[in-house]
């Protein structure tokens, strides 16, 4: 069954504001509501919509790389984050913040947020594979 | 095979310059005494320099040897080499068990190089198996020491081991579980069954680690531990009877067997009890006769070993049987492996016979009450019988091909021959130091030595017939038949709590809890009583939302339709987001909206992959009554385990002291983010990991399912 003519034109749109809304969360996880867990659910979300619109193919060509990959590099940035202190004899995991709150706690909600994108998408491309 | 040359000539460097011994000290996990810490002595810097040495022959031999060049195996040997090197070297008990376990892993790897074939596949598993089990006593024991004495470097242990012997009562199950793990690693009986399944790994790895390394960290951690446990009432009897039960019946099964590489292993193992008997006799200073037997078996097996490879490799065989005529193909391995050969056969010149005359020497001056005729009939015997097994060894080297033409022989390299002239160079040279002088010792190796020539002539002339090893006596037929029977009851035992369909196997799980739950609480149901009937103000919206979950929820058992099902489910997850946002979590409702989502997708995609009738198959009235039973049991007790949790505050609550640190410690103002990447960011560094290990299971699972598809 072909997808109606009004899903396939608005859900770039979509996705392209869900993105936006992503980001947003992503940078203010700091001091108000949001974080990486979120933003990587919700960028996870608008992966979703794009596969169940246009086939798993689109999706693969937007996120390029392999989402296996993409998760796997997310959690090692995360770890790297955390080895960072220990350089200079500072506890593992002691986080330094500069100004306007970005510092390496962002560095590593990033990592969290390519763990959960890469997660999610990789289980939605695998999914509809198949299909 | 630079890399152990090089570090053997920094151990000789460090052998002729330092004072010994030394240390070094590097705190890693100092909260349970485990520091990155490294013990230089004699003992120490013998199994290096024992380790580098045999890792340089055998580099050499391996480039000849294999005839493609594998990366793989050559990262296999370095590891393994490393994690040698580091158990002999540590003097720490954690990190003494860290390396003891990755060279058990290691080993792993090596034995089982040849992926594809069966046997490389059994043999390295039951070598993990016994090695990591006995390891696991090893560790048991070692804790057990630190927790007694409040020591953890080996250093201090053995400083303070003479004001141990008030403790040694103590000590004694420590020392069990600690020799559990010695005769494990070094093939003693009752463990002795695992070295020769484990030769089916590549000749290189058999002459390695069967010869030099592995199987000597056992006989390393007792000179290690000697002056801890020396003095423990357990260690001369318990020793002696095992190095003499495996001394003796390594040898016998020797001259049993017709495969070239399994009677080197039982020759090995023969040797290893030996090496065992050595140290339950030995007073403290003599250690240095100990490190010389070593050094001989490590030569000459490993030149043997080397050339097995050459002589399977020539003969594509490993029954000796068949083999024959190898000295004129490969001269210069044939001479070596015959003076290492002459060397297990302690034939005097060689430093087997010197290491064997050191043996009886200190059986003779023993001054206990045990009978040391049995000992040295047992000797004698041991002796006899390797000469049987020796001297059909060295028959493959003599006598006209059998049913090979020239032509087919690939002539091994001089590459390939060199490390074994080299290796047994060593135990020639060494043997040779004048040491002939009539004694008791010397009348009964020569006695041993005419019986044993008599007896391999009569078997020869015999052409070896005897039947094969019983199966009762093979220890090693046991343990896989406990193997196979292990993994044949846990089948069974799957098929019964596993079933395909959720609906049949959920019933047994969910009612098993809920009736141990049940028992938990029963004594508690007034006190939840009692707090239910509490009267707190309650919102109406709250009251509300509430309606409306328990609506969605019993829809969600009475529409007929699966589809049906998973939307009332759905709404019962979205209500629960308004709930947390009228009690001001904002970051866990728009995380539970985003989850519910994308589980309503996943679950939408899922249910229209399966098989229509599987969904909504129909169940049995009876059943749907036993459903409806547990699952409100289970809704019931799990209010009143949450309503216990909140009105019984046994620990005060973390959540002040992170509200009123946020912006001080971790400079963000919103609590709940801080906690995830800074207060608690070892946790959620452990959940992304296992998120990973989720999604390679997926892949993996689904991957699977297509290609049976």
């Amino acid at each position: 069954m072909k997808p109606s003519f009004i899903l396939t034109s608005t859900t770039k749109i979509i996705a392209v504001l869900v993105n936006i809304f992503a980001v947003m969360m992503f940078f203010k996880g700091h001091n108000d509501t949001g974080g990486g867990f979120i933003a990587g659910t919700i960028s996870a979300l608008s992966l979703i919509m794009l596969t169940m619109v246009y086939g798993k193919k689109y999706t693969k060509s937007l996120i390029k790389i392999n989402p296996i990959t993409l998760a796997l590099s997310g959690v090692l940035l995360s770890y790297l984050t955390c080895l960072i202190p220990t350089f200079f004899d500072l506890p593992f995991m002691m986080h330094k913040l500069s100004y306007f709150g970005i510092g390496t706690p962002m560095i590593f909600d990033f990592g969290v947020y390519c763990v959960v994108v890469g997660t999610i998408s990789q289980m939605i491309v695998i999914l509809e594979e198949a299909n | 095979m630079l890399v152990p040359l090089v570090s053997l000539v920094i151990v000789l460097d460090i052998a002729s310059q330092s004072s010994l011994p030394q240390t070094t000290f590097l705190k890693w996990i100092p909260e349970l005494g485990i520091h990155l810490s490294f013990l230089i002595d004699k003992v120490s810097l013998f199994f290096t320099g024992v380790t580098c040495l045999m890792g340089a022959l055998i580099g050499l031999y391996c480039q000849s040897y294999f005839k493609k060049a594998s990366p793989r195996f050559y990262i296999y040997l370095m590891l393994f080499m490393t994690s040698m090197m580091g158990t002999v070297v540590s003097n720490n008990i954690g990190l003494l068990i860290v390396f003891w376990e990755l060279t058990a892993i290691a080993s792993f790897l090596l034995i089982g190089f040849n992926t594809t074939t069966k046997e490389a596949q059994k043999g390295a598993l039951m070598t993990l198996l016994v090695t990591s089990i006995t390891g696991l006593c090893l560790m048991a024991g070692l804790i057990l020491v630190a927790l007694i004495t409040q020591f953890t470097q080996l250093s201090d242990l053995i400083e303070i081991a003479p004001q141990l012997s008030s403790l040694q009562p103590y000590l004694t199950p420590a020392f069990i579980l600690i020799l559990i793990g010695i005769l494990g690693k070094s093939a003693q009986f009752p463990f002795h069954f695992w070295l020769p399944k484990a030769m089916s790994a590549p000749a290189p790895v058999s002459a390695y680690l069967h010869s030099a390394a592995m199987v000597k960290l056992g006989i390393f951690l007792l000179a290690r531990l000697y002056p801890i446990f020396s003095q423990n009432s357990l260690w001369t009897p318990t020793l002696l009877t095992i190095g003499v039960i495996t001394m003796v019946i390594g040898a016998m099964y020797a001259v049993l067997s017709h495969d070239i590489k399994e009677l080197l292993a039982y020759s090995t193992i023969s040797q290893l009890g030996a090496l065992v008997l050595n140290f339950a006799m030995t007073s403290a200073g003599d250690s240095n006769s100990i490190l010389f037997q070593i050094l001989n078996h490590v030569v000459y097996k490993g030149a043997l070993f080397m050339a097995a490879g050459i002589a399977i490799q020539v003969f594509h065989t490993q029954d000796i049987r068949k083999m024959s005529g190898l000295l004129k193909f490969a001269p210069i391995a044939a001479i070596g492996a015959i003076i290492a050969l002459a060397s297990m056969m302690a034939i005097p010149g060689t430093t087997g016979f010197i290491s064997k005359e050191m043996t009886l020497t200190s059986l003779l001056s023993l001054q206990i009450s045990y009978d040391a005729g049995i000992l040295i009939a047992a000797v004698i015997v041991t002796n006899i019988a390797l000469i049987i097994a020796g001297s059909r060894l060295i028959m493959i080297f003599f006598g006209p091909l059998k049913g090979l033409s020239e032509e087919h022989i690939d002539r091994p390299s001089f590459g390939i021959q060199l490390p074994v002239i080299l290796s047994a160079s060593i135990a020639f040279i060494f043997g040779t130091f004048p040491h002939m002088q009539l004694s008791i010792p010397l009348m009964i190796s020569l006695f041993s030595l005419s019986v044993g020539i008599t007896l391999s002539l009569v078997s020869y002339y015999k052409k070896w017939q005897w039947g094969p090893c019983p199966r009762w006596a093979n220890m090693g037929s046991h343990c896989d038949d406990v193997i196979t029977q292990i993994r044949v009851w846990s089948t069974k035992m799957t098929q019964i709590v596993k079933t395909d369909t959720p609906t049949q196997y959920l019933p047994i799980t969910l009612g098993f809890i809920s009736a141990i739950l049940l028992l938990i609480m029963m004594p508690l149901f007034p006190q939840i009583m009692q707090y239910l009937y509490q009267d707190d103000p309650i919102s109406s919206l709250a009251i509300t939302l509430a309606g409306i979950i328990a609506a969605g929820a019993i829809a969600a058992c009475i529409v007929p339709h699966a589809m049906h099902r998973l939307i009332a489910l759905s709404v019962v997850g979205i209500v629960v987001c308004f709930y947390f946002i009228v009690y001001q979590a904002p970051d866990l409702a728009i995380t539970q909206l985003m989850i519910e989502a994308i589980g309503l997708v996943f679950m939408v995609i899922l249910l229209k992959r399966l098989p229509k009738d599987s969904v909504d198959r129909p169940i049995t009235v009876f059943k749907q009554a036993g459903n409806l039973v547990i699952s409100v049991i289970m809704g019931c007790l799990a209010t009143s385990l949450i309503v216990l949790m909140t009105n019984n505050q046994l620990i005060e609550s973390m959540s002040g002291y992170f509200i009123q640190n946020t912006q001080a410690l971790a400079g963000g103002s919103n609590t709940v983010n801080t906690i995830l990447v800074d207060f608690r960011g070892f946790d959620t560094m452990g959940e992304i990991s296992v998120l990973i290990i989720a999604a390679l299971g997926v892949v993996g699972v689904l991957w699977t399912k297509e290609a049976h598809e």
